[in-house]
């Protein structure tokens, strides 16, 4: 499974809709993705890369784009 | 702060500044029972006011807002901490302990009204871990003060979630029962299936007029829930 395909199915799992509506997904778009969601979200995140993100970063995962970038920038996940 | 009478103690309520999660203090002879801390200064006060040295913490469940104040306390005070075997579990992993959900509403207060407490919340709030002292599995009786205390598991909310029985006249129950407000079973670890197994029935069999110490909230009788 590539990189992108484990981040897609975080979103996947966390939020129970399928890969092309994750991909456009923004926080807060959908009733799933609120804050109580968001902890799902990044639980399924660090669980699939075997990270732990700092807060902040956790904060600003805004979208799915966002996350992308999140993820490679500072974890050194690549896509 | 606002005080409670249960079996001829007083039992005071302090809410947290951020999400308003309810902390309990019972104060004996030197000793305190605090359900749920937070750091408060307030709180500190009366401790100190009351000459406490020693300190017995209940946890209803794992969520950093009911465990927060547990390394503020071990700072100052002897403490030991009682807590479900799964919640002993989690709280062992810092991982865990970050506030990130009161993190979330913070940046979304900040966002809405363009404030900027964030930083001072995240300088304030590091990571944790808690060694736990006293946990159970299945649920347990323990003595505090002449009180009994009946530890039950209430999963759902959270996988180590219980309810905390005092005397059969009051009841702490986490975030498992709060005033006018569904209980939540989204976060991981929740289960609406095991809240509704297991939880559901305990809940529905409390006495009318147990007093309801909840996580969040106001505190209420019983029967003004049902």
């Amino acid at each position: 499974m590539t990189n992108l395909e484990k981040y897609t199915n975080a979103f996947v799992e966390a939020f129970d809709v399928d890969a092309e509506t994750a991909k456009t997904l923004k926080y807060q778009a959908i009733e799933a993705w609120d804050s109580v969601g968001h902890m799902g979200l990044t639980a399924a995140l660090e669980s699939a890369f075997d990270i732990m993100m700092e807060p902040e970063d956790i904060i600003d995962l805004s979208s799915f784009e966002k996350g992308k970038e999140i993820l490679s920038t500072k974890y050194g996940v690549e896509f | 702060m606002e005080t409670h009478q249960v079996d001829g103690l007083t039992v005071y309520r302090f809410e947290s500044e951020w999400v308003g999660t309810n902390m309990y203090v019972l104060i004996r002879r030197g000793e305190a029972l605090i359900v749920d801390p937070h750091p408060d200064e307030e709180a500190l006060s009366l401790l100190a006011k009351e000459n406490v040295k020693d300190i017995t913490v209940f946890l209803t469940h794992e969520h950093p807002d009911h465990t927060c104040g547990v390394p503020w306390l071990k700072k100052r005070f002897k403490v030991s901490l009682v807590c479900s075997e799964l919640a002993a579990k989690a709280i062992g992993n810092k991982k865990n302990n970050r506030p990130l959900t009161i993190a979330m509403s913070i940046a979304e207060k900040d966002r809405k009204n363009g404030t900027n407490y964030l930083p001072k919340f995240l300088s304030e709030f590091g990571e944790y871990e808690c060694h736990t002292d006293v946990m159970f599995e299945s649920g347990m009786e323990f003595y505090w003060g002449g009180n009994r205390f009946v530890f039950t598991p209430t999963p759902g909310h959270s996988k180590g979630s219980c309810c905390i029985k005092m005397n059969e006249e009051a009841v702490f129950t986490g975030d498992n029962l709060i005033w006018d407000t569904p209980v939540i079973t989204r976060f991981p670890g929740g289960s609406l299936d095991e809240f509704n197994e297991k939880t559901k029935p305990y809940l529905d069999a409390l006495p009318d007029d147990i007093l309801v110490l909840a996580g969040h909230g106001r505190v209420f009788k019983m029967r003004e829930a049902r």
